[in-house]
């Protein structure tokens, strides 16, 4: 069923000046699935899922986010989103967790949160700090609603940031190497809350190079190699004997950590 | 005449001359944002928009104000096509062309400080409003303006200081400012040393105002600046 | 517009000449006026530096002070009040009759003591640049007070004063504009008189455009190659 579908490409092409990072690309995540990318540094895994959003606009290929397919043209050099509302509604309907948190530094915690909602997606305020504030308490964050991220530890900022993704009631969250910012100690405070999410049945994806993390939650994992996939399946097959050498060696390289 | 009586009355005749100081002040200060607030997004739009702000900085930043007021009161004149025209009334009086040459210098060092306040924006911060779908309206609204302020305002309240200061210069042009009557007073009783002490006292409490409420506004636009008390 | 080039230029009726001798003027009482600042600078660098609070204090009422008030109320006090002054000295020494600062000396003085403030922060900021290590390491070989500050201290702090005295200098160099007043004939004064005698301000204000966008781009360009040269060996290649 179509509906099934949170978020679909197929045959995703993108280039850096000369230099191809993708070189077609098929992934479908259905709802509820939680899907692991993993791979090396320069693999094109975070190129990837900055793809579904449009924060970068494929050359080739299509984006389709719930069955509706994102309208490119072709203009200039390359391609532009055809209609910026589609676009804007489409990103407002899933929820983008960044490595580096990029949360809005002149606005509380709790600010933060309820920007999107309030100004993009137009809800009422009460309803959306009502839920706003459920929301932090879900993600440990209730007591800090009033301060500020600078004045927030790494692992705090991050937990913010995932709040934040989430108050939009999104369709499917999508994670960018969620935890590679942060001091090792704080690591494990930004998994418990991801590991909540997945238990909740939301649909992620998830860029990550915490290997062991992702042999634990995810329905299926992607293995990436120089802008293509390399293997895919699940979880208990990609980690523990992957079929080809370059993801055993890649994941043998990780997990022995 | 006493020195004490003659410095108060030096003092009151020179506070006669507030009332001009501070409308030059006020309003090219304010006319001034405005514009370059439009000279930054001029500069931002297209090719020729920027070429066009690049000059119009480069020559303003590179001259004297003074010229710049003569240019404007003396030199526009100079023209018949400007004499006939509607604007006549206005370009042929001292004040209106002080004003004009104060707002345009100011608009030229204030685009260069808005310009620096939008770059300062962390590009993360912007990524982070896209990808939650805000339209381009609404991330400069909530996100770029609002940051790109608290990075400009010491900046700019810096250029505010320099231009009360540079309303002086519109005593040349026959503006009875407080230099203005400060200097006619110095030229008849040669009394500079004096003079010179109470004119300068009204310009330095002036400043010190300014600073105070810029710093003021700073420190309310800033929370998260703070230091947070464990 | 070929009028404008006979205006300008340099034959029988053109004002090129005069134009040049004013740019020349200009050029001359900026560079006296921001020697001048140097030391003014100097001086309240080193005060500003001081252990003790009076010389700090001083400084620090000195900068607030001439930082706040109009550049052009400081040349009035000096045009005005200059000669009073120096008459009043020349007597205490009992030297008889007038002694007047003509334009030049006031502009220098006046001008001087206006950039000098803000020299004394540049000075200061760029003194406390340098890494206390290399004057550690200069004691540790054994060298002597002006020996040190002729071979570390000085070059270090030009070099991380070389951009904020750029800015002074191009301050200066504006501010020349104002020193017209006294009746020294910079550029600023030659447009009026040029403007005046041929009732054609429009050209003559031009022409100081030109010749202070000259002034001001030439010396940005010699600052910046100043900066690189300072700042050889300085970067990774």
């Amino acid at each position: 069923m179509d509906e099934d579908i949170a978020v679909s490409v197929r045959g995703l092409h993108k280039r850096f000046g000369r230099l191809e990072v993708l070189k077609g690309i098929d992934l479908t995540a259905r709802t509820g699935e939680v899907i692991a990318i993993i791979g090396a540094s320069g693999s094109g895994k975070s190129t990837l899922l900055r793809c579904i959003p449009l924060l970068e606009v494929p050359e080739e290929g299509e984006v389709a986010i719930a069955g509706e397919v994102v309208a490119l043209r072709r203009r200039g050099g390359g391609r532009h989103p055809a209609d910026v509302h589609q676009v804007n509604r489409l990103r407002a309907s899933l929820g983008f967790v960044f490595q580096n948190f990029n949360l809005w530094h002149h606005m509380t915690v709790l600010q933060n949160v309820i920007e999107a909602p309030v100004h993009v997606q137009k809800r009422p305020r009460p309803e959306v700090v009502a839920e706003a504030e459920a929301i932090l308490e879900k993600v440990g964050m209730a007591d800090k609603r009033d301060a500020y991220p600078a004045h927030l530890s790494g692992g705090q900022q991050q937990r913010a940031a995932i709040a934040r993704a989430l108050a939009m009631r999104p369709r499917a969250l999508l994670f960018d190497e969620p935890t590679s910012a942060l001091d090792p100690e704080l690591v494990g405070e930004v998994l418990l809350v991801i590991r909540d999410l997945v238990r909740e049945g939301r649909t992620m994806l998830i860029v990550t190079h915490e290997m062991a993390f992702a042999a634990e939650v995810s329905t299926r994992a992607v293995f990436l190699h120089d802008g293509r996939i390399e293997e895919e399946g699940p979880p208990t097959r990609i980690f523990r004997d992957p079929a080809t050498e370059r993801c055993r060696q890649f994941v043998q390289r990780h997990l022995s950590r | 005449m006493n020195e004490l009586d003659f410095m108060s009355d030096t003092m009151r005749q020179l506070l006669g001359g507030l009332p001009i100081t501070l409308q030059l002040a006020v309003i090219s200060i304010s006319c001034g944002i405005v514009l370059a607030v439009l000279l930054a997004a001029l500069r931002r739009s297209c090719r020729l928009g920027e070429w066009f702000v690049r000059g119009y900085v480069f020559v303003l930043r590179g001259s004297p104000l003074l010229l710049q007021i003569f240019f404007v009161y003396y030199g526009l004149g100079q023209f018949a096509v400007v004499r006939e025209s509607v604007l006549w009334p206005f370009l042929r009086q001292p004040w209106w062309c002080a004003i004009l040459a104060l707002t345009f210098n100011t608009g030229a060092y204030g685009s260069e400080i808005v310009r620096g306040g939008l770059n300062a924006v962390p590009p993360g911060a912007i990524e982070a409003a896209r990808v939650a779908g805000m339209s381009r309206l609404t991330l400069y609204r909530r996100i770029v303006l609002p940051i790109a302020l608290r990075y400009a305002l010491p900046a700019y309240g810096n250029e505010m200081v320099i231009m009360v200061k540079s309303t002086s210069l519109a005593s040349i042009v026959t503006l009875m400012e407080v230099t203005g009557i400060a200097a006619a007073i110095i030229a008849e009783t040669y009394r500079a040393l004096e003079v010179f002490l109470c004119a300068g006292a009204i310009y330095l409490v002036l400043n010190f105002l300014l600073t105070r409420a810029i710093a003021g506004l700073e420190r309310w636009l800033n929370p998260h600046l703070r230091r947070v008390h464990a | 517009m070929s009028s404008t080039f006979v205006l300008l230029g340099f034959g029988q009726q053109g004002w090129g000449y005069q134009l040049l001798l004013a740019a020349l003027m200009t050029l001359a009482v900026s560079a006296s006026a921001f020697a001048t600042g140097i030391c003014f600078g100097t001086l309240g660098a080193w005060a500003k530096l001081a252990h003790s609070a009076l010389p700090r204090r001083l400084a620090d009422g000195y900068t607030t002070i001439v930082r706040g008030v109009p550049d052009l109320l400081v040349i009035y006090l000096f045009y005005f009040g200059g000669s009073t002054g120096l008459s009043g000295i020349a007597h205490l020494f009992g030297l008889q009759g007038f002694y007047g600062l003509n334009g030049f000396m006031v502009g220098t003085l006046a001008v001087g003591l206006v950039s000098g403030a803000y020299e004394t922060e540049v000075l200061r900021g760029a003194f406390s640049a340098i890494p206390p290590g290399e004057i550690e390491a200069a004691r540790a070989v054994g060298m002597g007070g002006m020996l040190m500050l002729r071979r570390i201290i000085a070059p270090r702090v030009l070099h991380f004063a070389l951009p904020g005295m750029g800015n002074v200098w191009q301050q200066v160099l504006k501010e020349s504009a104002l020193i017209s007043v006294t009746g020294l004939v910079e550029i600023m004064r030659q447009t009026q008189i040029g403007a005046g005698s041929t009732r054609q301000p429009f050209q003559f204000y031009i022409a100081g455009f030109v010749l202070y966008l000259i002034l001001t781009t030439v010396s940005g360009v010699l600052f910046r190659a100043a900066e690189r040269h300072s700042a050889r060996g300085l970067h990774r290649t």
